[in-house]
Formats: structure tokens, C-alpha cells, sequence
């Protein structure tokens, strides 16, 4: 480009119409007598033409039940230093020993063949509703509910339309699991409807919603990767019961 | 509409804050996914959610709600960027003067699809891809892109100019006549 009187970059502004008047007749006048010039406009207008037809991409519907799961967890703070609470019952107490190593199996299991490192959500810090009123803060709760409800149906519809076969161990693990947050999300519902000032029921149904969200999410990811490539290693990351477990 | 769907949403109506992810989550997804990549891309759609739940109460109407989500997901997007490049000690993420292939007497490039473009697309260092995400996809101005960036409209430029250079080496044509 020695023996052009302009720089390329200019070629650019050019197909960008941003060139004062007299410079872009400049341009025009060279690209007549140039044919790598004229060469290379073609080409820069060939890609910024297709590069405006990039429209918006749908996102993977697992993504949806997430945000909506999320937002439910939003709209509860968690005041920072509290100690944990106990769960409500024995099943519940069962529930989240038995959900959060599957959770962490899973989870971790999946990043670790991934390659990425596992965002676990808090579930033990103290969860107050936003607003000050028990009547408030009840329909808070049965709002969050409701979103975390339509999230998890969002996502049991992701996994039950998949023609995937897992691995039997795997496949057994997510069933336990399921089976017993199902336990533990009516035990907390029904220790919530006796009692609703019960702050520790409420923990324990609004964790237990939570754990099975995130069940669902790691099983729709996990259907999602098999679909695109082999999932042997992370069957056998599973079986090995995962990275520290 | 816009601030009634974000009012509804603040009041907790059940449908509304779904209602505001199927309206505007594609033109985010498709940002973030050319941004950060395929890997990251869902994480960061629900962090660009949340940080729109959380921060809905700023919004005043003196834009459209889908302007306001963007200029929040491109920041969720770019903090990202920043946070990746300080952990891999990436310390010069721009393109440096590119081959120009003035020699040949005709354009390089055969017909590209869509798809050709965005493989290429992952090929550019992050600097150079935002650039050209923001100006070229999502038709920002250079001085849009400068000020989102914390760059001269100089440098915008010249970055722009250097990614179409890259993409244009990477799309011309292998021997048998398919992109690279």
C-alpha cells in the first residue's frame, strides 16, 4: 500500500461514510485508478454488511428457569453474619445433607470436566423478606414460591423432553435427590402453613426450592453438553463421587 | 409500556419479570455471546438479569427499556472482559498493524454467511471484537463506543478498522474455495 496517498484505516471510514466531503472524492477518485483499493473496500463493505444482519440469538431455555429462580432469591435479603438455621425436620435435615452433595456432585462433577469453577449459592445465611409485616412477608414468600415453581417446571419440561440415557448410577442419584427435595419442599410447605411466623420453615422451603432449581439446572446443562459431545467423562467424574468429595 | 412492564415487575406480578426476559433476552444473549464467548455467554445473561432486577428501580423512562438493558448488559459484559483479562495477565488484548494484501487485483472474499463471520468473530482478541460487536452488530457510533469503552474515538476507530482486517485475512477463501 506504499504508492496509495492514504492510509487503510481510511478505506474504513470511508465505507463508514465518515469522511469529510473533499477527502471521501479523494477516496473515489483513487479507488478508480486502484484495484487492491478498491479491492479491499469491496471487501470491508462485504463484511460490515453481513455484520448488520447479526441479529439477537434464544438463549438456551434452561437460562430462563434460572433468571426467574433468581430473581425469586432476590427479592428475600440475606443480612450479612447470621448463623445458619436448622432445618424444620428430620426429612428436611436429610434433604439438605443428601441435596447438596448431590448438588456439589453434580455441579462440581460438571465444572470439573468443564473446566470451570462451581458459583454455589448461599444457602445458609439467614433469608428475611424484604418488607417489615408478617402478612407482607408471607405473600413475599408465597410469591417467591410461585416463581420458583414456574422455574422448576420450566426446567422439569427441559429434562423430561430429552432422549437422553444416563448412566444407571447417575441416573439413580437424580432420582434420590429429586425424591427427596420433593420431601422436604412439602414438609417445609406444611410447616409453613401450620406456623407461618416461622422463620426456620420458611428457610427450609425456600433453600429446599432453591436445591432443586439447581438439580434441574445442572441435569438440563449436563442433557444440553451430551447433545453437543461425549459426557463419558463427566459419568465417570460422577461415579468417582467428584473432585474433594 | 416500558414503565408499566417495569413497575409490574417491582410489584412482583407473576408473569411480568418473565415477560421482560422473552422480550429483551435475545438481543442480550446475542450480545453477550459475541462478547464473552459461548462458554460464558449463559452465566452472563442471568447476571445481566439479576443486575436488572436489582437495579429496575433507577429506571425513569428517559429511554426505552431496551436501550437502558443494553448499555447495563454491555457493562455486565465488559466488566467480564476486565476480570478475565486481569486473571489471565492479558495484557494487550488489541490488534497491532495487520498484513494489508494489497497485491491481489480483485476482493478476497467470496460470499460469507453469518455463521462464517461469527466463527471469525471468536478468532479476535477481546478489544478488537467489542469494538467491532459494538459499532458493526449493534450500531453504535464511535463515540458511543469510545465513551462505553473508556477509549478515544481514535482508538475506536483504528481498532475497528484493524478487527475488519483480521476478519477479512480470516474469511478469504482456502484453496478449495471455503473460508478459514
Amino acid at each position: 500500500m506504499t504508492s496509495c496517498p492514504f492510509p487503510d484505516e481510511h478505506l474504513s471510514l470511508y465505507v463508514d461514510d465518515l469522511l469529510e466531503a473533499a477527502d471521501a472524492a479523494g477516496v473515489r477518485a483513487h479507488l478508480a485508478t486502484c484495484s487492491a483499493c478498491a479491492a479491499l473496500v469491496e471487501d470491508l463493505a462485504t463484511i460490515t454488511a453481513v455484520a448488520r444482519t447479526l441479529g439477537p440469538i434464544t438463549p438456551p431455555e434452561h437460562v430462563m428457569a434460572k433468571v426467574i429462580a433468581l430473581e425469586a432469591g432476590a427479592r428475600f435479603r440475606a443480612p450479612a453474619g447470621d448463623a445458619r438455621l436448622p432445618p424444620s425436620s428430620p426429612a428436611a435435615w436429610q434433604a439438605l445433607a443428601i441435596a447438596a452433595s448431590i448438588i456439589a456432585v453434580l455441579s462440581v462433577g460438571y465444572m470439573v470436566w468443564r473446566g470451570d469453577a462451581p458459583a454455589v449459592p448461599d444457602q445458609e445465611a439467614a433469608l428475611v423478606p424484604a418488607t417489615g409485616s408478617l402478612e407482607a412477608a408471607a405473600e413475599e414468600l408465597e410469591l417467591a414460591v410461585r416463581h420458583y415453581e414456574r422455574a422448576i417446571r420450566e426446567l422439569e419440561a427441559v429434562t423430561s423432553r430429552a432422549d437422553v440415557t444416563f448412566d444407571d448410577n447417575v441416573a439413580d442419584v437424580m432420582r434420590t435427590s429429586l425424591a427427596t427435595l420433593n420431601r422436604a419442599i412439602a414438609e417445609s410447605r406444611a410447616a409453613v402453613a401450620e406456623d407461618p411466623t416461622s422463620e426456620v420453615a420458611r428457610v427450609s422451603l425456600f433453600s429446599s426450592l432453591q436445591q432443586k432449581v439447581d438439580v434441574l439446572q445442572a441435569t438440563a446443562l449436563l442433557i444440553e453438553d451430551m447433545d453437543r459431545s461425549d459426557a463419558t467423562g463427566f459419568v465417570d467424574v460422577v461415579n468417582t463421587g467428584g473432585r474433594g468429595l | 409500556m416500558d414503565l408499566t412492564l417495569v413497575a409490574r415487575c417491582r410489584e412482583g406480578a407473576s408473569d411480568a419479570f418473565e415477560e421482560l426476559y422473552r422480550l429483551h433476552a435475545p438481543r442480550l444473549y446475542g450480545l453477550a455471546r459475541r462478547l464473552v464467548g459461548t462458554e460464558d455467554a449463559d452465566d452472563l445473561l442471568q447476571e445481566i438479569f439479576l443486575t436488572a432486577y436489582r437495579k429496575l428501580a433507577q429506571y425513569r423512562g428517559d429511554s426505552a427499556l431496551a436501550t437502558w438493558l443494553f448499555r447495563l448488559g454491555t457493562n455486565v459484559c465488559l466488566d467480564h472482559l476486565r476480570s478475565r483479562a486481569a486473571r489471565t495477565n492479558r495484557l494487550n488484548d488489541s490488534l497491532d498493524a495487520e498484513l494489508h494484501n494489497g497485491h491481489r487485483a480483485g476482493p478476497i472474499l467470496d460470499v460469507i454467511t453469518r455463521l462464517d463471520l461469527e466463527r471469525a468473530l471468536e478468532t479476535l482478541p477481546d478489544g478488537a471484537r467489542t469494538v467491532f460487536v459494538l459499532h458493526d452488530i449493534e450500531g453504535l457510533q464511535h463515540q458511543d463506543v469510545a465513551s462505553l469503552l473508556r477509549i478515544s474515538e481514535g482508538t475506536s476507530k483504528s481498532q475497528l478498522h484493524k478487527a475488519r482486517m483480521r476478519l477479512r485475512q480470516q474469511l478469504r477463501p482456502q484453496p478449495h474455495g471455503v473460508a478459514s
